[in-house]
């Protein structure tokens, strides 16, 4: 077999499952919520399709499209919630959304109305997500789209700059922010 | 505004940290004091942060030592000396993922510690100036406005729909069909083109639906590797003497050069040209009473089969109704009078038809190489960073060919300027071709130096920001070092000087494995050198090269220069240069790369660092030196984590 040939072999493959996802999502959407954690977004999103892969720009400027790349397909991510996700080239994600109906057959390959994310890994690291804020006594913590708060023991000066900003971050054992990278500026 | 507001984050990065320097206490010489004892000459140790990882650093000058910190608390110990010493250090953060690392080093002494703080290197003049050359305020500006030009109402989507395509020309053709573009074209033709995009926004229309608008333009001049073309509705037009250099720099330099460095384009229309097209539908991307203006694009829908069922070459990827199914870049108009757009006259737009087609042709003939000669699909196209780096590499390898100058020449600033003669071989001179293709490079490279760790480097996002000046200064000079050493040597090919053109093509294709990105380099290196360094060995190299390639210390690694460029002089050059106006921003400084510079005393610094970028430093002292220790922690004081892959590179430059 060509590596073309294989090429078009994978990709079939790939829209069959994610034909099956969107259908399995259609019977139950529990059991897709299940699946995949939406820490971005709605969580109770509609049903639709799952893809998890790897964050990539694509193409020249002005026209670079975000996609998630799997070692199977590679999905262009749209809607809203892209914003976000292109702020994450290099990570492991799991975007759920809708394909758009007939974009598997176009020249930019299928695209993912996004409608949540979760951030698997970056470099191995799981992060935690939210918003940066910082306490009457000036602490830091963070505040996860769950509620949560999240206390960050030592935050650089250049991200405490960032107050507002919907983050994630990687922390030591000690609460440390020891890396971390801007989702959404400050409003 | 924007760079000038880099410029002064940078000034209040150095002074704070001196300030930090005389704040430095008790403490941080304690935490020194307390690696020191954990663990010295090895790895393995337990510190109060973790395990430790101490490394005795004994360097002749000019030696350099690359240290990744692993999963460790890393301590890099110097000796002491009975003379003058100085070394420059690059604290690294070589993930590939983006993101910022936070972390802390600390330096300092045992008892008796002592020292001098010498300047600041990079606030000195790096070298004797060459007399004053005037260069063109006005085009810098413009061009640096340009770079600003989209900003966050630029975001390309693929997704509009407008249903009501409006159709122009005659025929009722709405594409560029290879009939019409075909081999037969002549000047005086008419061309039928689709445009898929919609106003300021750059939107571009689903590819299952016809393009909302074609543009009817008139074959102005075909030469032997062009078509020129210009939209009807142009306010203006060029004179047949500038398509006369037109076609000459496009035949005979543009597609030479791009052709051998990215590959020979796959001819998908069969008519053994490019189209390069003038349109306002460019200039009217940007606002009329804009001081910013788009240059010009290549898209790349254009490669694709125009329906489900029809053919393009061996093409496997998907249709686009819009796809004019030929090689294609547009441009933007002449307009005296900003009629459409912001003012352009016709010397404007001819200069930017020069260099923006030598960058947007690379766009295309690496795409069409991943899409049509590899059969790949869209999503085989390059990481924008690189894809964006290349295309700068396409200006400069242009811009050298046409100035008689080759690469591995260690070029100053007085070699590419001046009155001199260039191969054009009419009155154009150094200072124009240097004006015209070379000199963005260096500002672009000058906002990245200016804040180095906070360059965003392997990401764009809003093409218009000081965000994408930077990204584009980091991998146009990652790609030149790469150039310079991992080409073949050679007396040269397409440009004189080295061979290096073959790793520019394999980059470019992506190899038999299409790859992109960082794999793309890493393979590709390989395969063309034989050599197999990792990300991480390439930054350690790459990184210290921009602090100590040309400061007249012989280095033992010549990895750690740059030889196309000497780029202290370059700077030096451009900082004492005569600017029709006032000197641009990136150009504030005889060297731009922003290096904290301190004596052997205590000290502790937090870092943050974002992916593939550094920090530098420089450490200097004169008569008697002590033992001295650099640690590099968390920023809470405890061992970094692997995954993060920081490491340093120190050089003893005395």
């Amino acid at each position: 077999m060509t590596r073309t040939s294989k090429r078009t072999a994978t990709r079939t493959a790939a829209f069959a499952a994610l034909a099956l996802v969107g259908t399995l999502g259609l019977v139950g959407s529990a059991a897709c919520s299940r699946q995949v954690r939406v820490e971005s977004g709605p969580a109770d999103s509609t049903p639709g399709d799952t893809v998890s892969g790897t964050v990539r720009q694509v193409g020249n400027s002005p026209f670079v499209r975000t996609v998630v790349q799997s070692d199977q397909r590679s999905v262009q991510v749209v809607g809203p919630e892209e914003e976000e996700i292109s702020h994450l080239v290099g990570a492991r994600v799991s975007v759920v959304g809708e394909i758009e109906e007939g974009s598997e057959e176009q020249a930019m390959g299928p695209r993912l109305r996004a409608s949540g994310y979760t951030i698997v890994s970056v470099d191995g690291d799981r992060p935690q997500v939210g918003y940066l804020r910082q306490g009457d006594g000036g602490e830091f913590f963070l505040r996860t789209e769950d509620g949560d708060r999240v206390p960050l023991t030592t935050v650089s000066s250049t991200l405490a700059e960032k107050v507002g900003a919907k983050v994630w971050v990687v922390t030591n054992d000690r609460g440390a922010v020891t890396r971390y990278g801007i989702l959404r500026e400050p409003t | 505004m924007e760079i000038h507001d880099v410029q002064e984050a940078r000034v209040v990065e150095i002074r704070r940290w001196k300030a930090d320097v005389r704040r430095a206490g008790t403490a941080i010489v304690l935490v020194a004091a307390a690696g020191l004892v954990a663990a010295c000459g090895g790895d393995g140790g337990t510190g109060p942060g973790g395990s430790v990882k101490s490394v005795d650093l004994n360097l002749a000058a000019g030696e350099s030592r690359v240290v990744p910190a692993g999963a460790n608390v890393l301590e890099l110990n110097l000796p002491a000396a009975s003379s003058d010493r100085e070394y420059r250090v690059a604290v690294q953060n070589a993930s590939t993922s983006d993101g910022t690392q936070s972390m802390r080093l600390v330096t300092g002494t045992g008892p008796g510690a002592s020292g001098s703080v010498s300047p600041a290197l990079s606030l000195s003049p790096s070298g004797a100036a060459g007399p004053p050359v005037d260069l063109d305020m006005g085009r810098l500006r413009r061009d640096e406005r340009a770079e600003l030009r989209l900003r966050a109402n630029v975001r390309a989507t693929l997704e509009r729909y407008r249903p009501e395509p409006a159709r122009l020309g005659v025929g009722g053709g709405r594409r560029a069909s290879a009939a019409l573009i075909g081999s037969g074209a002549s000047a005086g033709d008419t061309l039928h083109i689709n445009f898929p995009i919609e106003g300021q926004s750059l939107s571009v229309t689903p590819c299952d639906t016809a393009a909302p608008d074609t543009i009817a333009a008139v074959i102005r001049r075909v030469s032997n590797r062009a078509i020129f073309a210009e939209d009807v509705d142009n306010p203006d037009q060029f004179s047949s003497s500038d398509y006369d250099q037109l076609a000459n720099e496009f035949d005979n330099y543009i597609f030479a050069v791009d052709s051998a460095y990215f590959g020979a384009p796959a001819d998908i229309d069969g008519n053994g040209h490019v189209i390069v097209l003038f349109t306002k539908r460019v200039n009217e991307l940007t606002p009329a009473n804009s001081q910013t203006y788009f240059g010009g694009f290549f898209l790349p829908t254009d490669l694709a089969r125009e329906s489900a069922g029809s053919a393009n070459g061996s093409q496997s990827a998907g249709y686009c109704e819009h796809s004019n199914v030929a090689e294609l870049v547009y441009l933007v108009a002449p307009d005296p009078n900003g009629d459409v757009g912001p003012q352009f006259s016709v010397a404007e737009a001819k200069d930017n038809a020069r260099v923006t087609s030598s960058h947007e042709f690379q766009h295309l003939l690496s795409a069409e190489d991943r899409v049509i000669k590899q059969s790949g699909t869209f999503d085989d196209l390059q990481d924008t960073w690189l894809d964006e780096g290349m295309s700068h590499i396409a200006e400069e390898i242009v811009g050298l060919v046409i100035g008689n100058h080759g690469t591995r020449q260690n070029l100053t600033f007085s070699d590419v300027t001046g009155n001199g003669t260039v191969a054009l071989g009419d009155t154009t001179t150094q200072t124009t071709v240097f004006n015209v293709f070379l000199l963005q490079n260096f500002a672009r490279l000058a906002q990245y130096w200016m804040a180095p760790a906070t360059t965003q480097a392997l990401a764009l996002k809003d093409p218009g920001s000081i965000a994408s000046l930077k990204m584009r200064g980091f991998a146009y000079v990652l790609l030149r070092w790469l150039g310079d050493q991992f080409g073949p040597a050679g007396s040269g090919g397409a440009v004189p000087g080295s061979d290096e053109e073959a790793l520019f093509r394999r980059i470019a294709s992506g190899g038999s494995g299409l790859q992109t990105g960082v794999d793309d380099i890493l393979g590709a290196v390989s395969e063309v050198s034989g050599q197999s360094p990792s990300w991480a060995q390439l930054l350690g190299d790459f990184s210290i090269m921009a602090d100590v390639d040309d400061i007249g210390v012989p280095l033992a690694r010549s990895e750690q220069t740059i030889p196309t460029w000497d780029l202290r002089d370059i700077y030096s050059g451009l900082y004492n240069a005569n600017w029709s106006g006032s000197r641009p921003d990136a150009f504030s400084q005889p060297y731009p790369l922003a290096v904290v510079a301190g004596g052997f005393t205590a000290d502790t610094t937090s870092l943050d660092i974002r992916a593939a970028t550094a920090r530098y430093f420089e450490l200097s002292g004169t008569g008697s030196v002590p033992a001295f220790t650099l640690t590099l922690t968390d920023p809470s004081g405890a061992a970094l984590t692997a995954s993060v892959n920081a490491q340093v590179t120190v050089v003893r430059t005395k």
